[in-house]
């Protein structure tokens, strides 16, 4: 009996997985557990094992085709066994099942996933549009779906008035813009949905396009200079994330230069001891995300995040550490950081760190962080400003530790220095609230003994 | 009556005719001319006879068996060769073949693969030279299978009703394709159905060609006289059967062939000609070798003779 | 008898309008002659040849025997040898007995001599239902003709294309089927110009204009089909009416021109439906206009049965006036949906 494979659900939000590669090959034998495939969703890359045992049979979809879940991507077939056609909905439907019971959650196949249902049996009806060759035309030369037209010539079939009508409601569902503008953006290529329009009732006119037309001329003259590249997947979603973190929650940012001098001796005095006890490399990013997690158990409201018109106050401190990785930034998190030594600490960190920059970090890894540690520390840049990491309501962004020359009771004296900047979303956190928390923060780098008051 | 080159002409043409006839059936077998071919060996005293009667402006239509009066009324053998051959210099261009050789500046107005279909036009041909007054005759050939055929009965009512200065020449060769002619024919004599209609009507010895002439002179004045039409039925045989390469000749009998063989008009009239010091045994030879060599060249050039282009398809559908 | 309307111009029948081109035709050519049953002393069963006998003498105009093959093959001799017969088939449906002539001589002879052959005869044959004259008198078998290589077919719809494309057959060298359907010869009335002038062949004429739907009409079917037009126009349709006047050759260009404006097309003639004309003309345009096209092409023919003799049931297998309406909103149905 073949056995189906669709696209993973491997996340609550996931909703489309793209193929990355397929470990077996058609009539290649299978065995239940063996890696069959990989895919990237969102920011993940995940192993899919087969489910069951037998011969890959036809591979549905190839690698870099984006399905959504549910969508069957191959067959297992028992050995010997023949692929059959595969059927449309209306004939899975018209038969009686004689698959697994759980047929009934049939989903219908992507565009280009299946292979066109046969009609052998009669119970399949032809899907195929009517249209009129004026219709067929006119739905060619504005790059309509026939099937995506409603006709209503004798029988349904689609005339070209279908097609006209359906043209026309498809231009009004767009921004209205003046005949200009509407030249502008088409030639310049400009994506209208960032235009906001100033003339009547929102219409689009010429000025507003002119900004995006500099920047668009600005490329244009790059062409030959540039190439454009698509990012992958895990950055496009990056960027969405940030530019909607960026517009809708109000930032603001604490900054101050802390002394590093403890900060430093107290790393070098515990390398051996972490070395020992976990056999990893004591980083700053370890002490300070240790502080962090102290620092937050006492300032919960930092520790939060704006969750559509409430505040969520988090009790654990899953902490993400912003990695650098090939295929870019990645925020792995440490859950329960508030109960770990620091050890464990920089433990956790280092095996975060390593999978991260394999591209082998699961759903889990990446989920439910409640703060953001960002530590650039190691290039040449004294502070930097992060923009938050949504949902959550702060961020910490640090820099290198370098030294300068500050008063100490009263003498000009050379100190390590360590510039840090709070982000907070004004949504959640005041300035008083966060700078209470900086301000905890600055002490227990300066001071860790104040921790055991 | 006729004259001495006017005879050796005669017996020049009905070996001409035979000749060609023969190199056709060498052709055939040889796999060299597409179509069929339908031969006149035998019946050559019927042609010549007939059309040495005739002035070169009068009309003849001919039959799917037609070489021979073709030849007879003029016809080039290298022209109507090539046009067997379906070669572009032939007389159509190729476009007509064996059964529809045409020349209408010697008046023939084509042969017909329809039996019976050049009578129409024969009588079509003598109603012009009646209304232009031309005193034209025209001769329609026909085999006798042809006289059961309606359109027969419908011109020659007309051409005696009307005086029609046309012939009507029925070569009784025994046979309509395959059955012999008595089984599937009324009455005793056909040429009584002329005279039925108020034509005349003769029979004649086929295969003499001096007593084939005779008639058709007679006819001819009787029509350009005005006095009507006229039907002349030749009693003759064809010695290879309805078309080349038909499956055995088991419908003829051996005896019949041969019995129609000691009748061939050809030797016959070669005697003729001897006994009454017209040709000489030298004559009678120089002939045969002029008339070989024309058909050799005929066959020359019909075979280097090159096939129609594509353009020539669609030309001479219509008059432009 | 003619009659001058107000205008000043003439008004003819149908009939009138054959007649004088004949008349000025012979008299222009003295190789036309008229053949056929009952032309000539009597003047033609339909008056078509009235008064040719007496101008022209008996030699021009010739009375036959019952024998349409015999005096169709007669002609296509007279044509070959110089003469341009003008043969008169009194009911087109006794041409089956002329066709071996027609088909397997006129047609091929100049083809088959290689271009040796010219036959100049023009053949009129009647057409058209209506009088219940019974399955054997009733019949309109042009199209038959269309089929053949070699002849040309003219279908005339007025007295005015009648007189014109008459004129041109008799100045055509080639064989020419002209088809005059017998219930117009004398209800048909329209303006003939005194002056002379000729139709060439392979012209189709825009009878009426439009936009809508495109209704390609032959020989009586015009009429109705203006008739049509007319009913149409007073709900907002406005649609084009075409006559191809002659199928052989036959005007494409126009027919597709103009579907591929009104992007709908209904066809008419009184010949048998299936395999008719219209199977010829639909798929000419379903070829040249295909992208344009946007309701399959109707075709409207007589209904595929004998034709009866009964008057209600004769008349229900000729297509009409409210045939062609239903068949035009057939074409629109859903287009302003």
């Amino acid at each position: 009996m073949a056995v189906e494979i669709v696209m993973p659900r491997m996340g609550l939000t996931m909703e489309e997985g793209t193929i990355l590669s397929w470990h077996k090959r058609e009539g290649e034998p299978v065995q239940a557990g063996e890696i069959l495939l990989e895919i990237e969703t969102d920011k993940v890359s995940a192993e899919i094992e087969a489910k069951a045992s037998g011969v890959l049979g036809k591979i549905l979809v190839e690698p870099g085709v984006s399905v959504p879940i549910g969508t069957p991507i191959a067959t297992i077939l028992e050995p010997g066994e023949t692929q059959a056609a595969t059927v449309t909905v209306e004939e899975a439907a018209a038969q009686p099942s004689q698959s697994s019971p759980g047929r009934s959650g049939f989903q219908p196949a992507a565009p280009g996933a299946t292979a066109p249902g046969n009609s052998k049996d009669g119970g399949a009806k032809d899907t195929r549009p009517k249209a009129s060759p004026a219709a067929r035309r006119a739905a060619r030369e504005r790059n309509l779906e026939l099937k995506s037209i409603q006709g209503h010539g004798p029988g349904g079939r689609i005339l070209e008035s279908d097609v006209k009508r359906a043209a026309q409601e498809k231009r009004q569902a767009q921004p209205r813009m003046t005949p200009v503008a509407a030249r502008m953006a088409a030639e310049m290529e400009i994506d209208l949905s960032k235009i906001q329009g100033s003339g009547p009732r929102g219409l689009i006119q010429k000025s507003d396009l002119s900004a995006a037309a500099q920047e668009s001329a600005g490329t244009a003259a790059l062409s030959d200079q540039s190439e454009l590249v698509t990012p992958s997947r895990a950055r496009q979603i990056m960027a969405e994330r940030m530019a909607q973190s960026f517009s809708s929650a109000p930032h603001f940012y604490l900054m101050v230069d802390a002394n590093a001098n403890t900060l430093v001796e107290l790393r070098q005095a515990l390398l051996p001891k972490v070395e020992s006890k976990a056999g990893v490399r004591l980083t700053y990013t370890d002490l300070l995300a240790f502080f962090l997690a102290a620092a937050l158990r006492e300032h919960e409201m930092v520790n939060a995040a704006w969750a559509g018109g409430q505040i969520r106050l988090n009790r654990a401190v899953n902490l993400g550490i912003a990695v650098d990785t090939e295929g870019g930034l990645i925020v792995p998190v440490i859950h329960g950081a508030e109960r770990l030594s620091l050890s464990e600490v920089a433990q956790r960190r280092a095996g975060l760190v390593e999978t991260a920059r394999a591209g082998k970090l699961g759903p889990d890894d990446l989920a439910a962080g409640t703060f953001t540690l960002s530590n650039l520390g190691g290039f040449r840049v004294d502070t930097f400003n992060a923009v938050l990491n949504p949902p959550q309501a702060a961020i910490l962004a640090v820099g290198r530790i370098h030294e300068k020359v500050i008063p100490v009771a009263g003498q000009a004296v050379i100190q390590p220095i360590i510039g840090l900047s709070l982000t907070c979303d004004h949504r959640v956190i005041d300035g008083a609230t966060g700078a209470r928390f900086l301000d905890r923060l600055v002490e227990l780098i300066e001071e860790p003994y104040t921790m055991f008051a | 009556m006729t004259d001495n080159p006017q005879l050796i002409e005669m017996y020049r043409k009905m070996l001409l005719i035979r000749r060609f006839e023969e190199a056709i059936f060498d052709l055939y077998r040889d796999g060299k001319m597409p179509g069929l071919a339908h031969l006149y060996a035998g019946e050559e005293a019927v042609a010549v006879g007939s059309c040495a009667a005739l002035n070169p402006d009068d009309y003849i239509t001919s039959t799917h068996r037609g070489h021979g009066h073709i030849l007879a009324k003029g016809g080039q053998p290298d022209r109507m060769m090539a046009e067997v051959c379906g070669r572009v210099d032939g007389y159509c261009r190729g476009k007509g073949g064996e059964m529809h050789i045409a020349d209408f500046t010697l008046g023939i107005l084509g042969a017909n693969g329809i039996v019976g279909g050049g009578l129409g036009i024969a009588t079509g041909a003598a109603f012009t030279a009646k209304v232009r007054k031309t005193g034209q005759v025209s001769v329609g050939f026909f085999g006798e299978g042809g006289i059961n055929q309606g359109i027969f009965y419908e011109e020659l009512n007309m051409a005696a009703a009307w005086k029609l200065p046309v012939i009507y020449v029925c070569e009784n060769n025994q046979y309509g394709e395959y059955t012999p002619w008595r089984k599937v024919t009324a009455g005793e004599d056909i040429t009584e159905r002329a005279r039925a209609m108020g034509a005349a009507g003769v029979r004649v010895d086929g295969n003499d060609v001096l007593a084939v002439y005779q008639v058709t002179r007679e006819a001819a004045e009787r029509a350009r006289q005005g006095e009507g039409p006229s039907l002349i039925e030749c009693l003759t045989y064809r010695y290879t059967g309805h078309h080349v390469g038909e499956p055995g000749k088991g419908y003829r009998s051996d005896a019949e062939i041969e019995e129609w063989r000691r009748r061939d008009p050809i030797p016959r009239f070669e005697k003729y000609m001897l006994e009454k010091g017209i040709a000489s045994g030298t004559d009678i030879e120089e002939i045969q070798e002029n008339v070989a060599q024309e058909i050799s060249e005929a066959v020359d050039f019909a075979l280097n003779a090159p096939y129609p282009e594509l353009s020539e398809l669609t030309k001479h559908v219509y008059v432009e | 008898m003619t009659v001058e309307t107000k205008t000043g111009v003439r008004e003819l029948t149908f009939a009138q309008a054959l007649r004088e081109a004949l008349h000025e035709e012979m008299q222009r050519d003295d190789r036309i002659f008229v053949i056929g049953e009952d032309v000539g002393a009597w003047g033609g069963v339909f008056r078509v040849t009235e008064g040719i006998y007496d101008k022209f003498g008996p030699e021009r105009a010739v009375d036959t025997p019952i024998s349409e093959e015999g005096f169709t093959g007669l002609a296509v001799g007279a044509a070959m040898t110089g003469l341009h017969p003008v043969v008169e088939i009194m009911f087109g449906d006794f041409i089956t007995l002329a066709m071996e002539q027609i088909v397997n001589q006129a047609a091929k002879m100049r083809y088959m001599s290689g271009g040796q052959a010219e036959v100049p005869i023009t053949v009129r044959a009647t057409i058209g239902a209506g009088r219940s004259s019974g399955g054997q008198h009733s019949q309109s078998l042009h199209a038959w003709f269309a089929h053949i290589p070699g002849l040309k077919v003219v279908v005339p719809a007025t007295p005015y294309d009648a007189k014109g494309l008459l004129k041109t057959a008799l100045r055509d060298q080639n064989p020419v089927m002209f088809f005059e359907d017998k219930l117009m010869y004398a209800k048909v009335k329209g303006e003939v110009p005194e002056q002379e002038y000729t139709i060439p062949f392979g012209k189709a004429d825009i009878k009426r204009p439009g936009k809508d739907v495109t209704i390609v009409a032959l020989s009586r079917m015009v009429h109705a089909a203006l008739a049509a037009a007319e009913k149409l126009a007073e709900e907002g349709i406005q649609a084009e009416v075409i006559d191809p006047r002659t199928l052989t050759p036959l005007d494409r260009d126009t027919l597709i021109q103009s579907v591929i404006k009104t992007q709908r097309a209904v066809i008419v003639d009184m010949g048998y439906h299936d395999f008719g004309a219209t199977a010829e003309l639909a798929a000419t345009i379903m070829n040249g206009a295909f992208d344009y096209i946007d309701a399959p092409i109707e075709r409207l023919g007589a209904t595929q049965v004998p034709i009866p003799f009964s008057p209600p049931l004769e008349m229900s297998t000729i297509p009409d006036e409210e045939k062609i309406i239903a068949a035009v909103k057939r074409t629109l149905a859903g287009r302003g949906a």
